[in-house]
């Protein structure tokens, strides 16, 4: 019965139609579909931190501090796969917010401008800057006469996307930034790196913050904080100069441990002097010792050298520096 | 059968019944062919396009200055250089689709960075299949600025500071490189330690500045150029201040900012008919275009240079005849604004009566402004003398201004690749069409041989560009496979009506607003006054996969819709596409309450609509003109058919 009813409604429906005079194609032809880079497997670029990978990479953490009032909290890392490199980095600012206006200048709007070049490389032409924006969208400029704007192919052009913090972009909810970018092989090729052993590939990075303060304004001294912070952690940090960045490689930041076995009757504290977590490999790294209840240091070796002699004392605090580290730090000390 | 299924049934055939009666009663079905008509936008908001069948300049990449060549007898690809910093190498199957192969030159020695150290500007390779012992070797030619050597200070001519533009070369076996400079040391004049030293130098010589010479402890050297980067120089720096000499251009028009001296960019290496090869590039200062033999690829034959255009001048004749008279320039070459020719290509062409000219195509005017284009010199011999043509004559080859385009600007400084009897040239643009600057990219668009009159009224071949375009052209067809066949279907009109067909399948978009109108007229538009349907019928039948109705060039003529395409199969059954639309979103600018009047139409756009291959005997395209137009202007209709016919 319902058989029957189905098929005269649809006999009464064709008669009422009267001659239905265009008969579909039964093989609707698609809309062309745009050739993108591949990624990994393993991979999706969504601005969401949810891949193995990110657990595995050695993070940068830092904080870029306009003032007391107005600061950053700043993540980033690397990742290095079969198709290219990933890139993951995390905004939380403070005392400001999230501003993009794709109708202005990158550098107006809040992103990370990632300067980077090949890690060992000298030559500021090399230089290349990537703006990771709050909203995931990209620039990209070669160091090439003046900052002059990429423009690779399709297939090899990079893919970023992000998350943000506490709401949207340009309402007073937004208050940070999740970015997942990646950069095939073959675009950093074109940008000009050897890609020829491409897991060894060692790159300097800085990733620059800017604060932005508006949605329109242009004025770079008033609407916007440039802040080259990885100058607060690097002493030979030279915008021009990629060895003196970051370095980065397959699995993120190429570093090494701090590890402090205490020992003694007193208490105290042993950090590196900027508060990374991490060593820099190469990079001569000051560490501070602030003990409680002024009690002394009565011993300290770092990787069983005695370091008592490097110890210096400012205002209270211990202080001493470890000459271009290439290995886990060791520190052994006994306070009392 | 159960008591449902025999309902069922009886409704069943009654429905089949009630549709049999529908055909009797003369109810045509029209089957649709199922169709992509550009509807489609990414997340930038720009129109869709299958990237196997087309390609569009909108889309930036490549270089400023790019040269194209042709290596696909060698490796299967084309390679892409031009002016990027230090060099980097692209390579492409279709001209299209760049992506990169690596710098041009790895592991230079310092010294090399350092003769080389500014304005690596304009490479051009050639492949020499007969070089290297007969393994064949790739020739790179470029233009850079060394250093200032302030260590030779002595004497006048070019001793001074540095050069300007020193013109190089390097070599690899390999089309993508890694290339090595070549170091000229014991091939010309260059010798830092032991120049020849000028006995018969006298004071009036050094008046004159009858040598480019150095001296030093009181005596005269005929080496002008004892700096460390002038053993890696092509040109002798000598010769080439002698040829200067030669050609009247004094010492103080060579020098810039009273030190460094102006020297070559912008190489071209050609081979001529007979094997014989060439060495076109700018001369700096006065600008122009010289041309000099080599020899082989390392080394130039000084006897036989010449100078073949200088900037604003339509000869070489008339500009030393002004400086002989010491008088004004009266006959400024019309689209030569700006002192600049630069650029050049030369291409060899014989018409149908198997006369030969060379055409020497160059760009003129600022590269930075709207202005930069490309212009057109002939000449019976690959060193001249070269006639600038008028624009005429076509004398503007490629020119942004010319279309008012509202994106594209400084189109110019080109090459050209030519593949089973269709040429394109490949040239830069600005990035960005109102600032335009050094910040440009390649594109490329097709060129066509047409013949016109001559200034004296006689037949004369010359090549027609449709572009610069910034709308979806087809891919070669030896890339997609899929190539243009209007031109091969017996071309009609449904009714009788008075319709110029001749432009219809011609190959030439109507590209040019404001051209000159004398070579306006060689290319035309099909002008019709009422909806029209264009009837296209093939001998055997054809695999179809695209159909393209080009747009008038003018606002005032630009068509809608394309309300109809029928196309009739090669049982006799036929497939309807319905209403395919001009992109008004990304061709035009609108105005109006309704956005309803047209300001501005892109030239060289079409509507399209691509489809599955259909294997079609003939089709019928009609084209409305829209209420409240007189006429209606169509620049090109084109039938991307399978390359060999139906499949």
């Amino acid at each position: 019965m319902k058989i029957a009813a189905l098929l005269g409604a649809g006999a009464l429906t064709l008669c009422m139609a009267g001659c239905s005079d265009i008969v579909t194609d039964p093989n609707p032809y698609p809309v062309p579909t745009k050739r993108v880079a591949q990624l990994d497997a393993d991979m999706t670029i969504d601005g969401k931190f949810d891949e193995t990978r990110w657990q595995e990479s050695r993070w940068l953490n830092g904080v870029d501090k306009i003032n007391s009032k107005q600061f950053a909290d700043i993540s980033f890392t690397t990742s290095y796969g079969t198709k290219g490199v990933y890139f993951g980095m995390k905004v939380e600012e403070r005392g400001t917010n999230i501003w993009v206006n794709p109708d202005r200048a990158s550098y107006m709007n809040s992103c990370i401008e990632m300067y980077m070049g090949p890690g060992e490389d000298t030559d500021e032409h090399r230089l290349f800057e990537f703006d990771f924006l709050a909203n995931g969208s990209y620039t990209s400029k070669f160091r090439y006469s003046d900052w002059t704007e990429v423009k690779a192919p399709v297939n090899i052009s990079p893919i970023v996307a992000s998350e943000t913090i506490g709401g949207a972009v340009n309402t007073p909810e937004c208050t940070g930034y999740i970015v997942e970018g990646f950069l095939p092989f073959a675009y950093l090729d074109f940008v000009g790196y050897d890609v020829s052993d491409p897991q060894n590939m060692i790159l300097g990075i800085a990733p620059v913050h800017i604060f932005s303060f508006n949605y329109n304004g242009t004025n770079t001294d008033a609407d916007r904080f440039w802040s080259p912070w990885p100058g607060e952690y690097l002493p030979n940090f030279n915008m021009w100069d990629p060895s003196t960045f970051f370095r980065f490689g397959k699995s993120g930041l190429i570093s090494h441990k701090i590890i402090v076995n205490q020992t003694g009757s007193g208490t105290g504290t042993v950090r590196e002097k900027s508060g990374l977590d991490y060593v820099l490999s190469g990079v001569d790294t000051t560490f501070v010792v602030q003990t409680v209840n002024n009690a002394k240091v009565k011993a300290i070796t770092v990787n069983g050298v005695d370091y008592m002699d490097q110890l210096s004392e400012v205002q209270g605090e211990y202080r001493f520096t470890v000459k271009k580290p290439m290995q886990d730090i060791v520190i052994d000390i006994e306070i009392g | 059968m159960n008591k449902g299924k025999k309902i069922a049934s009886f409704l069943l055939a009654g429905l089949l019944g009630v549709s049999s009666l529908a055909a009797l009663v003369g109810c045509d079905k029209e089957y649709e062919l199922s169709a992509y008509k550009g509807d489609a936008k990414d997340e930038n908001g720009n129109m869709v396009y299958n990237a196997e069948l087309f390609y569009s300049n909108s889309v930036q990449q490549g270089f400023p200055d790019p040269q194209v060549l042709d290596d696909t007898a060698q490796s299967g690809y084309y390679y892409l250089f031009g002016t990027t910093g230090n060099f980097y190498t692209m390579r492409s199957k279709n001209l299209a689709e760049w992506e990169s192969v690596g710098p041009t030159f790895k592991n230079l020695t310092n010294e090399v960075k350092r003769a080389t150290a500014s304005n690596l500007w304009a490479p051009e390779v050639i492949y020499d299949a007969e070089a290297n012992g007969g393994k064949g070797l790739y020739y790179l030619f470029f233009s850079a600025t060394p250093e200032a050597d302030k260590s030779v200070t002595a004497g006048k001519g070019v001793v001074n500071d540095c050069t300007l533009y020193n013109m190089y070369v390097a070599t690899s076996e390999n089309p993508a490189g890694p290339y090595t400079i070549v170091d000229f040391t014991g091939k010309h004049s260059y010798n830092k330690t032991g120049n020849i030293k000028l006995t018969d130098m006298t004071a009036e010589d050094e008046q004159t500045d009858k040598y480019a010479w150095v001296k030093e402890g009181g005596e005269y050297y005929e080496a002008a150029f004892p700096h460390y980067y002038a053993k890696y120089c092509l040109f002798s720096p000598d010769e080439l201040y002698k040829f200067n000499q030669r050609q009247g251009i004094t010492h103080s028009e060579g020098m810039i900012w009273g030190s460094g001296y102006f020297g070559n960019i912008d190489p071209h290496p050609f081979v001529d008919q007979n094997g014989k090869k060439w060495l076109y590039c700018n001369i700096s200062r006065p600008t122009g275009i010289m041309v000099i033999e080599m020899t082989d690829w390392l080394t130039p034959n000084w006897e036989n240079a010449e100078l073949l255009t200088i900037d604003q001048y339509y000869t070489v004749e008339e500009w030393r005849e002004d400086r002989k008279n010491g008088a004004a320039n009266d006959d400024v070459v019309t689209y030569e604004e700006q002192s600049c020719n630069e650029g050049p290509h030369v291409i060899y062409h014989e018409d149908k009566n198997g006369k030969g000219l060379y055409y020497l195509t160059f760009s003129v005017n600022d590269y930075s402004t709207s202005k930069y284009s490309v212009a057109m010199a002939i000449s019976e011999n690959p060193d001249g003398p070269f006639r600038k043509l008028h624009e005429k004559e076509g004398g503007l080859l490629l020119c942004s201004t010319t279309t008012e385009s509202t994106t594209v600007s400084g189109a110019g400084h080109h090459s050209f690749i030519t593949r089973e009897g269709i040429s394109y040239i490949i040239y830069h643009r600005h990035n960005d069409y109102l600032t335009g600057g050094g910040a440009r990219y390649t594109a490329m668009d097709e060129m066509q041989w047409i013949t016109v009159k001559d200034k004296d009224g006689n037949d004369m071949d010359i090549p027609y560009t449709n572009g610069p375009t910034d709308s979806m052209q087809p891919l070669p067809y030896w890339y997609s496979g899929y190539k243009n066949i209007a031109g091969e279907a017996q071309v009609g009109t449904e009714k009788a009506a008075d319709v110029e067909l001749e432009y219809l399948t011609d190959g030439l978009l109507s590209v040019h607003k404001t051209a000159n109108e004398e070579f306006m007229s060689y290319i035309g538009e099909t002008v019709i006054s009422e909806t029209t349907t264009f009837v296209f019928n093939f001998e055997t039948a054809q695999t179809l996969r695209a159909v393209l109705v080009y747009n008038s060039a003018f606002e005032d003529r630009v068509f809608l819709n394309i309300p109809k395409i029928e196309f009739t199969l090669e049982d006799g059954s036929t497939r309807v596409i319905r209403d395919v639309k001009f992109n008004v979103e990304a061709y035009c600018e609108v105005s109006g309450d309704n956005n309803e009047i047209i300001d501005y139409v892109m030239s060289g756009a079409a509507a399209f609509a691509e489809f599955y291959d259909v294997n079609v005997k003939s089709l019928k395209i009609t084209v409305e003109v829209p209420e409240e137009q007189d006429e209606v202007g169509i620049s090109e209709i084109r039938i991307l058919g399978k390359a060999g016919g139906a499949q």
